[in-house]
């Protein structure tokens, strides 16, 4: 009796959560996003053998990996749902509480099923090596309660894996080997030359590349004709290509693009994402004048962006780019070089502001140079 | 008990009264074991001038008493008279007073003076223990001087040298102080009965009134006293003085002395005309300190520069120029060994205030290469040691780097915190920035819009 009044009460907390997550799911994103195997838009071929695997009823643990916005969280659904069923589609978001030995206590969000559990280690910075230990053992060392469950394992899904300290990762490796029996890893990376090669070869990889651009330019059609809207074929192109190749910010471009003007025209203005636009002008200060207040002044700007959260690798590599506009050949080489070497000391080191200030500067210094040097020839 | 060592001790010494060293000056007294490290530190005169190198400073000390006339500190004049006197003994008892401030040399002069005319020097030392005469009687302090003064002199040590003999107080009985007569008494009996010359040295300083009370006028009278006085060493005297010692100092103690010219000049500077003081300090001004030592010393006097100090230090690089090439003036490795506990916020404030001071686009980019280096080497959290090099390596870095620092007023900023509240993921980054936009205009657009038609969307 007791014991279906809890389940009972379990249900309703997870239907109201539900409810909640649904009231949230209003963006296009969300909204057509699908969620099995065989409702996937693109790369149905890949679908077809997930499917074979999963059906298998035992699959290895999976390192899925690919760039931005090509799907790997939607694919990674649908075989968890394929796995389990719609009962993995009741989530929960649910704040667990960690402390390191240290004494430190900390907590990280996760978003769970009654059958699988989301992760994102990385948010704890360079604690993540406990995280990742407590959180798999916990998860892991208990079996399913619901018999009817048709699997004997729980999923662990952990994101963000190539941003996991190297202890992180070693700690992952143990906890793969160990817990085998009870649980299923499935972790999701943007790419895997940060992945210890222990972990890699311990995982069926699995790749989502890019969906090209008619791919891209198809989804948001058929997204329109759901919503019931008239989309140009033109800017559907001019969204896919600003978009990057990334369905994830294709689709909120449009959605934002609808709630500016509609109806479509097909030269409308298509928003691009805030920092891409505040790390162009940032460029554009650096090539415009090289001092040290200008770089105290292109601290400030970069000090703004990491507090809104900008992943640091991203600033880098708009930076880059933005910068990389200005150069001649030889110089692109040198900048490419000095922007390697800080990318990677940033990645190895805790204060991401010293690695992108100093690939600032070095930018500074070389321009600097070149236009004391050209200037030098015109005389 | 002393009676018998008495007796005998001219003939044969305790085994351990015979130093290597053994001198020909014997030490008459009746004093007992306790006193035998005092006999061998005061026996000497004729130290070997070969002797090794000493750790111990009293026979270093002896080193430097002096072999000849001519080394002596107190005036030729006064050696002169001291001779005269020495020369006008002729077997019958004579006592001098020899007077003058302490440390001004009486003592070694009559010792060395008193040998080269071929004396043997008996002194008498106070003995703080107490003797037993025959008859298991308590001896008072003032008899034993009393038996000194007339029998020391009686029989010959197998150990003399000389033919002569020469008895010397230096330390008069403290019973004498109250009863002046019995003192009297004493000189009284020595010139009765004793044959040696007798010698008081008698330190002569302003507060002291031995002269007064015990060799009174009526005293020195009634018992023709020849009295000698003599005044402080000079500064030419005590230089001289100085310099011999110092390179027997170098010499033999050059393991744990090392006597420059500085000292030197630093004791004449406050000498009072006191040599044996003078000595005293310099040995004690010239010890070699362990490097350690002194180290650990400047650390404590500099343990409460602040961090702000620090890192203005460090950013506001001070060079003075050292021969050739130049240094800081704040030595970095001192910087940074005040901050080891704490490299990671000192980086930071570091961080946050180097732009101030720099002047040109080359120097800060390799500043801030070096801090993003140091960051790196930081992290590896696995060697606790690399926080301490990567701080010395950055210190040192931007202090080198920055040549001409730029002044003006500037105020130290904190290093900012890029603390990691959100997630930092691109996804969730666009995802944030796209529903914003969106949401605000859903939200203006829907206020124009009927409630039945919110109702319709929401199903």
């Amino acid at each position: 009796m007791v014991r279906f009044f809890f389940k009972l009460l379990y249900f309703f907390v997870g239907v109201f959560n539900y409810l909640l997550l649904l009231e949230k799911m209003s963006l296009w994103v969300d909204k057509h996003r699908p969620t099995s195997l065989s409702k996937l838009d693109y790369h149905t071929e890949q679908a077809k053998h997930l499917k074979n695997l999963v059906q298998e009823s035992d699959f290895p643990h999976l390192l899925v990996y690919g760039p931005p916005g090509a799907g790997k969280k939607t694919r990674i659904m649908c075989i968890i749902r394929e796995l389990y069923g719609s009962g993995v589609e009741r989530l929960r978001m649910e704040t667990m509480h960690f402390e390191t030995p240290s004494q430190k206590k900390m907590e990280i969000m996760t978003i769970n099923s009654n059958y699988h559990i989301e992760v994102n280690p990385s948010d704890v910075g360079i604690n993540d090596r406990v995280v990742v230990m407590d959180l798999v053992k916990t998860v892991a060392q208990t079996h399913q309660i619901d018999s009817t469950g048709q699997r004997e394992f729980k999923v662990v899904l952990l994101t963000n894996v190539d941003q996991l300290t190297k202890d992180a990762q070693h700690a992952l490796r143990r906890t793969m080997e160990k817990y085998v029996a009870t649980c299923r890893l499935i972790l999701c990376a943007n790419s895997t030359s940060r992945v210890l090669p222990a972990i890699r070869s311990r995982c069926l990889g699995i790749r989502v590349p890019s969906p090209t651009i008619p791919e891209i330019t198809s989804i948001l059609n058929s997204i329109c004709k759901r919503e019931g809207l008239n989309l140009p074929d033109k800017l559907a192109t001019r969204v896919a290509e600003a978009s990057g190749r990334n369905l994830r910010r294709a689709i909120l471009m449009l959605e934002a693009c609808k709630v500016e003007q509609y109806p479509f025209t097909p030269e409308q203005n298509i928003t691009e994402p805030d920092w891409q636009v505040y790390l162009r002008e940032t460029a554009k200060l650096m090539v415009k004048e090289q001092s040290p207040s200008k770089l105290l002044q292109i601290r400030g700007r970069l000090y703004d962006l990491l507090i809104h959260a900008i992943p640091c690798d991203l600033i880098f590599k708009v930076l880059f780019q933005e910068c990389v506009k200005y150069c001649d050949l030889q110089m692109k080489m040198d900048i490419a070089a000095v922007a390697a070497e800080y990318e990677h000391t940033m990645i190895r080191s805790s204060k991401a502001i010293f690695h992108l200030e100093a690939f600032v500067a070095k930018f500074m210094a070389i321009y600097k140079r070149f236009m004391d040097l050209s200037a030098g020839d015109f005389m | 008990m002393s009676q018998s060592k008495k007796s005998k001790g001219d003939w044969l010494l305790p085994s351990f009264e015979i130093a290597p060293n053994t001198s020909h000056i014997k030490k008459r007294s009746s004093t007992d074991d306790s006193c035998s490290n005092k006999m061998n530190v005061e026996d000497d005169i004729c130290t070997d001038p070969k002797r090794k190198s000493s750790n111990n400073l009293a026979a270093l000390l002896m080193t430097c008493e002096p072999q000849q006339p001519s080394e002596l500190a107190i005036s030729r004049q006064k050696q002169k008279t001291i001779q005269e006197w020495l020369d006008s003994i002729n077997g019958s008892p004579k006592a001098l007073v020899l007077s003058g401030p302490s440390g001004c040399g009486k003592t070694v002069a009559l010792k060395l003076l008193a040998k080269n005319s071929g004396f043997d020097v008996i002194e008498w030392i106070t003995p703080v223990d107490q003797a037993m005469d025959e008859n298991n009687r308590v001896m008072r302090q003032g008899e034993r001087f009393e038996d000194f003064m007339v029998r020391a002199t009686r029989y010959n040590s197998i150990f003399s040298k000389h033919s002569r003999r020469l008895l010397l107080v230096k330390d008069i009985p403290n019973v004498y102080l109250v009863e002046k007569d019995s003192f009297s008494d004493v000189l009284q009996k020595y010139f009765e009965m004793a044959r040696e010359p007798l010698v008081f040295v008698v330190s002569d300083s302003g507060s002291s009134r031995l002269m007064q009370t015990l060799f009174s006028e009526n005293i020195r009278k009634a018992f023709k006293l020849d009295v000698i006085s003599i005044g402080a060493a000079t500064a030419t005297s005590m230089k001289n003085v100085l310099k011999r010692v110092s390179s027997i100092l170098n010499l033999k103690g050059g393991h744990i002395l090392n006597v420059t010219q500085e000292n030197i000049d630093e004791i004449l500077s406050n000498g009072i005309g006191d040599v044996r003081s003078a000595i005293l300090n310099l040995i004690f001004i010239s010890l070699k300190v362990p490097n350690n030592e002194s180290h650990s010393e400047c650390t404590v006097r500099e343990e409460s520069l602040g961090l702000l100090h620090g890192v203005g230090r460090v950013i506001n690089p001070k060079r003075i120029p050292d021969g050739d090439s130049w240094k800081f003036v704040h030595d970095p490795d001192e910087i940074a060994s005040l901050f080891q506990s704490q490299p990671g916020v000192f980086l930071g404030f570091l961080h946050g205030n180097y732009l101030n001071t720099i002047g040109g686009m080359d120097e800060a980019a390799t500043c801030i290469n070096i801090l993003s280096l140091s960051d790196t080497l930081i992290s590896e959290w696995r060697d606790p040691n690399l926080g301490r090099v990567a701080l010395s390596y950055c210190i040192r870095g931007l202090m080198v780097t920055n040549e001409k620092p730029v002044s003006g007023w500037n105020p130290v900023r904190k290093g900012q915190h890029d603390d990691r509240t959100l997630q930092r993921d691109l996804g969730a980054a666009e995802l944030r920035w796209y529903e914003s936009r969106i949401l605000s205009k859903t939200q203006k657009s829907e206020n124009s819009v009927s409630v039945a038609e919110i109702e319709g969307i929401i199903e």
